[in-house]
């Protein structure tokens, strides 16, 4: 009888070790994922590149981030938007406008339109979820793309919880099993519709941690439209004032 | 023989062939009062709904109704303009730009300081102040304020604009005239639009859906602002009357068609407006349908009366040999003789009326409200249907009517009605 049992446990250790190698937990997996780019604190210098069928256009900035509830960003060029900045702390959100020397506040009914003209809505910016408390999620092999189906790569599926609010109801994402960097992401609708595509491009170390420095966001209904931003320094937990993070920061203009 | 036996017969009893020529008289004039009324108060509302805002023709770019972009633009609107103002039947036509932003205002009580916090987005119209004006009248549904002018300062991007806000808008922001306000937006070309306005006035349409996010800017402002220069999104195209509008539409779609531009009419870009307008013309239709019945019923009446008082005449004709087709023709004969009096005179009453209808109409008290547009006067128009329906009606009337009690008195047993009577 226990010779069995041990045969038994025998036989299982090999298969799971190859599950071990191949699909990391899905918790630890998901979590590496919220922590990619966060920490207590961040400031980064980035450029965001938007190309649309009728115009195409780059932007630079600075951004500071406090934990998950406060981001600064300041545009540096081009020089019609230099100086413009966002404030978001919570869920409220702020624009500083030096061309009138004004604060405007974005009202919820706007937080779903697009920032500074980008496939990056406002919500992208201001929303504090994490894939872990905010969604369910599994490991699925149901994915469009046929040709990524490679080794090495795992794809969760993604389902945000009642309580989260947002437009999609599913997100299919594929992650690199070895070192867990993503890879891409796709958002569907209720409909099974795709809404939009993020890839994640370019993994480099910066400021000692090992991230993608470009994310390329293409809206699936408008053809030709694309939104890339590509992070050229970043500085993690250097403990930044918080003072950054108010109004009369925004208003600046610095 | 038969028409002058008719002629004769119908004035041998004036009292009779008088009650039954008002009745003919009363349902013409009654039917054909009810359609001008119908048609005049059908094409007041629908004038008075157009002129308002939309226009009975509208240009855009082709698709740009289905699908309004900032990029679906009417280049060279000025040359469109041209051709329109040559064509005869054009009274006025109103260039626009239509595009979407974000307005703040700064709470009240909070002084001079530069936060902004009330906010709301807007859909922001430009129009050209005098186009508009000559167009729609503008200016008469400002509540509060001035219109917008024509000034040096469009042109300056730094300077400050003027706008003006719909009502509900108005509300919305905790803003009033004279107030600041910024407008922060994003131009065709991508870049950030962001200006300073003073607010010039408050309008409202009526219609509460729209004056709850709608401002207005001057079109000169709006093109240097979200860089559409040269350019709108939509040309409203007034006529001096409805009837012409179909065959317009048809005479501006071919010229611009090579353009790629779109010409539709009102029953297009004001589809709901025009279903609603359809469904109540029916439910119309059905009330003059009661009074031509109530009038042929009158009709039939007297003519059965007067078969009833001539059946001691019949017997006699009878009996004198004359055959019952000849009865039968001579008393639709008779019908058909007074439906034509009755056509003619009331052909002149409805006239009378119709113009008496026409120049003072009647005032709606309390005014009725369609589609966010307030009419108080009902004016009704003068069109052939006034005409040939009722005298279709009255002539059809007066023949079907006539041939049951005909039919009546020509089997008229002749013996006993002589000698009964």
């Amino acid at each position: 009888m226990r010779s069995f049992l041990l045969l038994i446990s025998i036989s299982f250790i090999p298969g799971l070790i190859t599950t071990g190698i191949c699909q990391p937990s899905i918790d630890e997996l998901v979590h590496s994922l919220d922590q990619l780019y966060r920490s207590d604190d961040s400031y980064a210098e980035m450029s965001m590149h938007i190309v649309t069928p009728h115009w195409e256009r780059t932007l630079t900035m600075q951004a500071w981030s406090h934990g998950i509830d406060r981001t600064f960003i300041r545009i540096l060029s081009p020089a019609r938007e230099a100086g413009m900045a966002s404030l978001r702390i919570g869920t409220e959100m702020w624009n500083y406008l030096p061309n009138t020397s004004s604060t405007v506040r974005i009202p919820s009914s706007m937080m779903a339109g697009s920032w500074m003209g980008s496939d990056i809505t406002n919500n992208d910016i201001v929303r504090e979820i994490t894939y872990a408390e905010d969604y369910t999620y599994s490991y699925t092999t149901d994915t469009t793309r046929a040709e990524d189906q490679s080794d090495g790569v795992v794809y969760i599926e993604l389902f945000p919880k009642s309580s989260t609010a947002v437009v999609w109801s599913s997100i299919i994402f594929a992650v690199r099993a070895a070192d867990t960097m993503p890879l891409w992401e796709e958002y569907y609708d209720s409909h099974g519709d795709l809404i939009k595509t993020v890839t994640y491009l370019n993994v480099q170390e910066m400021d000692g941690r090992t991230i993608p420095t470009q994310m390329q966001v293409i809206p699936a209904d408008k053809e030709g439209q694309s939104t890339t931003i590509t992070w050229t320094n970043a500085e993690f937990n250097r403990g930044l004032d918080s003072s950054i993070f108010s109004l009369s920061n925004l208003q600046s203009g610095e | 023989m038969l028409l002058k036996l008719a002629w004769r017969n119908v004035f041998r009893q004036k009292r009779r062939t008088i009650l039954t020529l008002l009745t003919m008289t009363g349902g013409f004039f009654l039917s054909s009062l009810s359609i001008g009324w119908m048609d005049g108060s059908y094409s007041s509302i629908i004038m008075f709904f157009t002129n308002n805002r939309t226009g009975q023709i509208q240009v855009h770019h082709e698709g740009y109704l289905e699908d309004p972009s900032i990029y679906s633009t009417v280049n060279d609107y000025q040359a469109v303009g041209a051709f329109l103002d040559s064509i005869p039947g054009v009274r006025s036509w109103a260039p626009r730009t239509y595009s979407g932003a974000l307005l703040a205002v700064r709470p009240r009580g909070a002084g001079s300081g530069n936060v902004f916090s009330n906010s709301a987005a807007a859909s922001v119209i430009g129009i050209d102040p005098v186009m508009e004006e000559a167009a729609t009248d503008f200016s008469d549904r400002i509540v509060i304020g001035e219109m917008l002018s024509a000034s040096a300062a469009d042109s300056s991007y730094s300077a400050t604009g003027q706008i003006i806000l719909g009502k509900e808008l108005s509300i919305i922001l905790e803003a009033s005239v004279g107030d600041s306000l910024v407008m922060l937006s994003q131009a065709a070309d991508g870049s950030s639009a962001d200006r300073m306005y003073v607010i010039r006035g408050i309008v409202s349409t009526g219609n509460t859906d729209i004056d709850r996010n709608t401002c207005y800017i001057t079109l000169s402002d709006a093109q240097i602002l979200f860089a559409l220069e040269g350019k709108v999104h939509e040309i409203a195209v007034m006529t001096h009357s409805l009837g012409t509008v179909d065959r317009l539409t048809g005479e501006i779609s071919t010229a611009l068609s090579e353009k790629d531009l779109e010409t539709d009419s009102w029953k297009t870009f004001a589809k709901e407006f025009y279903n609603g307008m359809k469904a109540d013309e029916a439910s119309l239709k059905v009330t003059i349908f009661v009074i031509v019945l109530v009038a042929a019923m009158g009709v039939l009446n007297t003519i059965l009366m007067m078969v009833l008082e001539r059946r001691r005449e019949f017997g006699v004709m009878k009996a004198l040999g004359t055959r019952p087709g000849f009865i039968i023709r001579m008393i639709v004969l008779e019908a058909n003789i007074m439906g034509i009096i009755s056509v003619i005179a009331g052909g002149i009453l409805s006239t009378a009326g119709l113009l008496l209808l026409s120049s003072h109409g009647l005032v709606m008290d309390p005014p009725l409200s369609y589609g966010g547009t307030v009419f108080r006067e009902m004016i009704a128009s003068i069109t052939p249907e006034c005409y040939w329906i009722p005298a279709i009606c009255v002539i059809i009337t007066a023949t079907t009517v006539s041939f049951l009690p005909a039919l009546k008195a020509a089997h008229t047993k002749a013996a006993k009605t002589l000698r009964t009577v």
